[in-house]
């Protein structure tokens, strides 16, 4: 285990980066005022944010967080579950991973407990009152932990044998443009030609997240292991809340998916210039189905169909005019549209549009994201392209 | 609504300055019922403590829940792993539920219940135990607090979606309008949305925006106004700002009663009044010098009787910090005893009328309400504003700008962020939640399941998913399923196959 003498260290190291931070409500407790403040404040400090969401057990914690290779995991609790949450966390993270990850807390938390908190390995326990400053200064001060050095090869020998530790550093790596982490992708086997990468675009909030969690359901039944790349916009402060993993949750414990979240700094084909790599490396891990998800869509997205070998289009009812704007754009490129939240009125009519204004160059389904209904349809569109 | 405000009388509609003509000196009922919330660990810790605040003059039980029970789970649930016990009782059994109420007199006291995803299946168990104890339902009394769209607006506990939700508190308005006169059967809840960080204006407006969502759904299913409306009861905040908030429950009054009389046309004047509970406000006690949190939660108190509230519960100084002691909850309870006994407060009814300021605050948050509710109006009502997520962005808004504020000291939080320099030691009651009382649950939870017939289970859960399908009213299926030993977890499994599940809003 990596221990060291001072300080605090993020497991994530390296070059110029910015700090991604998990915040989660751990067990069952519903009180988000204040995480809902701290999402915004890390934000609008600079900071990457994934917000993981209500009712977090331990498990989906680690999971994410070693996914994420994270900076920082914070944990808010209002129902008096901390130790056990707390505790259960770090064990998992720490037989996992072997390593010390960065952890605060925040909630109703009892001064009495606090000491025990801190012995198992809590960083800081923020109560109410706290100042936003503190937390930001408490990020900002921690210290870069210096990796062991391990060769090119065994690197690639643990991405090969799918260990998602080794796999999500390497990620982190390439986020922070490492140059090393370079020359280990341009040795990664290329896809295997079995691979389906399937690219998911549309307007934002049509329902791209939903319908990627129906769609991982449906693949881990047919016993595909799956990997996700949700890509989200930045905001003016630099920084960003991630908030597409959210609607994935019942995935967050299972081995057979990976997920991982990215910022759009720099717009690359509507994704980001890191977005082949990572593409390379959940191919090295033998995932069978690569699902990206696009920050946003339109005509900045050209090129996004190069990078996938589906390319699936998701609208929703009534986008009405839209749609003839678009002509031209990305949705050209597609080969699938859906309709999504086929529940909503006039999901038909917007149905009968598109076949009719694509005739029969482009598939198109209708899909309730929320039920799954229309999900194995679109499975199937997919499986023929 | 009439464009002049018009306060009236004591008693009389609009219910501005209370709801009895004698105010706390009504022979009927004098003061205001003094109800502590409590609930921890297993059901025999909590029927203790009942039985503990009862001889201590205590006029009301009041339960809290572990979170668990709350979403419907069982306490043998994998998800409930770190939560039994925790903040509340646990309660997933009708024997749980009998070992809670031990020799506790149904018929005489009363018992508020909060509970709101699956209240009506803890209601169904509540009428099951009084029932064996040979004690018929239209004889108990008390409260479920019922209220699924504040938990969407602001308390994040749900299980199903907005519609079968409020499709089963109609079931419980329902039944209960005929079978359980005395119960309320909805505790329309401004506290937590206050506790998420909302302003005066908006627990006041999505309050009673909440309150019309109801009493539409209950018009839509064909129950008469006047048949219901009386049991709808209201559970506010009193939070810091001692005249505004005395005037948000003139208000709430003023408002609930045109509304019901104007909007729904009801002829009852009891159907207009607007009862309320109100709790002082936990989120502005502080860790820091805890002590300080006596002087806050009297001045609360104080407020709130001077505001003529019907039920009054004080928090423990002690609760930023953990459960609270029974010592604290002692003091809490005296402060209000003190309140109704020593300072003569409570010797004429609404003694601030009429005062130029009250009043004017009064007319003020009325107006400020009002445009709130027909911008919520206008959206097609709460359910749609809450699928929009309109009133959640605007408490988000208003809880950020507080903390800024608190960060920056425009606002004094005494003790946290000025005159904080005297470093108390913060103590805390060293109350421990009894750490057999998790295995002892789960004990009686393995004991039960293994007993029972798992035949009639599997039947009662049948007819369930059946009448829930059938849009039947759920509640006589609920309590034939307690009495035939079906647990919590079971009901709200079976439902939520039928119902579906609320996603979390993020935005
Ligand atoms: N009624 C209905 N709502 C849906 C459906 N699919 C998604 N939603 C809801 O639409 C909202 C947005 O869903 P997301 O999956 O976050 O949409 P998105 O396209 O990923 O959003 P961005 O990543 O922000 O662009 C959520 O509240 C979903 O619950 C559907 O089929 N029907
Ligand atoms: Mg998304």
């Amino acid at each position: 285990m990596h221990q060291f003498k001072k300080g605090i260290w993020r497991v994530s190291g390296g070059g110029k980066l910015t700090t991604k931070i998990l915040l989660v409500k751990g067990g069952l407790d519903g009180h988000d005022r204040g995480i809902q403040i701290v999402t915004k404040a890390l934000r609008d400090s600079g900071f990457d944010v994934i917000y993981g969401g209500l009712y977090c057990s331990p498990e989906e914690i680690a999971a994410i967080t070693i996914q994420e290779n994270v900076d920082v995991v914070g944990i808010s609790t209002h129902s008096g579950n901390h130790l056990g949450i707390f505790s259960e966390t770090i064990k998992i993270l720490k037989e996992k991973t072997n390593t010390h990850w960065p952890i605060i807390g925040g909630g109703i938390i009892p001064a009495n407990d606090i000491p025990a908190l801190e012995k198992m390995g809590v960083d800081k326990i923020y109560l109410p009152s706290t100042n936003i400053t503190e937390i930001v200064e408490f990020i900002k001060g921690l210290k870069l932990m210096k990796r062991k050095k391990e060769s090119q090869q065994k690197t690639i020998e643990r991405i090969l044998k799918g260990e998602v530790f080794a796999a999500a550093s390497l990620m982190s790596l390439v986020e922070q443009g490492d140059n090393n982490a370079k020359k280990i992708i341009s040795k990664l086997p290329d896809l295997s030609p079995q691979t389906i990468v399937v690219g998911i675009t549309g307007f934002g909030g049509v329902g791209k997240s939903t319908l990627i969690n129906k769609l991982i359901e449906h693949f881990r039944k047919d016993r595909k292991t799956v990997g996700v790349i949700a890509c989200d916009p930045v905001s003016v402060s630099r920084g960003a809340v991630m908030g597409d993993r959210i609607r994935m949750k019942d995935h967050a414990q299972d081995e057979g998916v990976f997920i991982r979240s990215i910022v759009q700094r720099q717009n690359f084909k509507g994704v980001t210039p890191t977005t082949p790599s990572i593409i390379k490396i959940l191919g090295a891990m033998k995932k069978d189905i690569i699902i990206v998800e696009t920050a946003g869509a339109g005509q900045e997205n050209s090129g996004f169909k190069d990078l996938v070998k589906v390319l699936v289009w998701v609208s929703v009812p009534g986008l009405g005019d839209k749609i003839q704007m678009l002509k031209g754009g990305g949705i050209e490129t597609a080969n699938i549209i859906v309709v999504n939240q086929s529940d909503k009125a006039a999901s038909y009519l917007t149905f009968q549009d598109l076949k009719e204004h694509f005739e029969n160059t482009k598939k198109i389904c209708k899909t309730n994201s929320l039920t799954g209904e229309g999900i194995s349809e679109l499975v199937k569109a997919i499986k023929v392209v | 609504m009439p464009k002049k405000y018009t306060p009236g009388k004591p008693g009389e509609f609009p219910f501005t300055r209370g709801t009895r003509s004698l105010g706390y000196q009504d022979p009927k009922k004098k003061f205001w019922t003094m109800r502590m919330f409590s609930g921890f660990g297993s059901a025999e810790n909590t029927n203790e403590r009942f039985k503990k605040l009862l001889s201590e003059g205590e006029t009301g039980l009041s339960t809290a829940f572990d979170m668990p029970t709350l979403l419907g789970l069982d306490s043998d649930d994998p998800r409930a792993k770190w939560d039994i016990g925790k903040g509340g009782v646990a309660v997933c059994t009708l024997e749980d539920m009998e070992v809670l109420f031990k020799d506790i007199p149904l018929d005489k006291v009363t018992t508020s219940m909060t509970i709101n995803a699956p209240a009506a299946v803890l209601l169904a168990m509540y009428i099951a135990v009084a029932e064996k104890k040979g004690i018929s339902k239209n004889q108990i009394g008390g409260t479920i607090q019922n209220d699924i769209l504040k938990e969407y607006i602001a308390q994040k506990e749900w299980i199903f979606p907005p519609l079968p939700s409020v499709r089963l508190i109609v079931d419980t308005i329902e039944y209960c309008s005929e079978f359980v006169p005395r119960w309320n059967t909805v505790s329309i809840s401004g506290y937590h949305i206050r506790e998420a960080g909302a302003t005066a204006v908006q627990e006041l407006a999505f309050t009673l925006a909440d309150g019309i969502a109801y009493v539409e759904a209950c018009i839509k299913r064909g129950l008469r106004i006047d048949d219901f409306a009386s049991r709808l009861s209201f559970f506010f905040d009193f939070h810091n700002n001692f005249f505004e908030e005395i005037a948000k429950l003139r208000a709430a009054r003023y408002l609930w009663a045109h509304i019901i009389k104007e909007r729904f046309g009801a002829q009852n004047t009891r159907s207009m009044m607007c009862r309320m509970h109100v709790q002082t406000a936990g989120c502005t006690l502080t860790h820091q010098q805890p002590l300080n949190n006596i002087v806050r939660v009297a001045i609360q108190a104080l407020g709130a009787v001077l505001g003529n509230t019907q039920s009054l519960h004080t928090n423990s100084y002690d609760e930023e910090l953990c459960l609270p002691s029974e010592e604290a909850v002692i003091i809490a309870l005296r402060t209000q005893q003190i309140i109704a006994h020593e300072t003569g407060i409570a010797n004429v009814p609404d003694p601030l009328g009429g005062s130029p300021y009250i009043e004017g605050l009064t007319k003020k948050l009325i107006e400020d309400a009002r445009d709130y509710i027909k911008k919520i109006d206008d959206m097609g009502g709460m359910i749609k504003a809450i699928e929009k997520g309109f009133p959640q962005k605007e408490i988000r808004d208003s809880a950020w700008l507080d903390k800024k504020f608190q960060d920056d000291k425009t606002k004094i939080v005494v003790g946290a962020n000025k005159f904080n320099d005297t470093s108390e030691e913060e103590s805390c009651g060293n109350f421990e939640i009894d750490p057999q009382a998790q295995t002892r649950q789960l004990e009686r939870l393995k004991a039960f399941k293994a007993r029972k017939n798992s035949k009639l289970v599997k039947e009662s859960l049948l007819e369930i998913k059946i009448a829930a399908m059938e849009n039947k009213n759920l509640m006589p299926y609920l309590i034939e399923a307690v009495k035939n030993n079906v647990t919590l977890g079971e009901i709200c499994t079976s439902l939520k196959k039928v119902f579906g599940e609320y996603q979390e809003v993020a935005n």
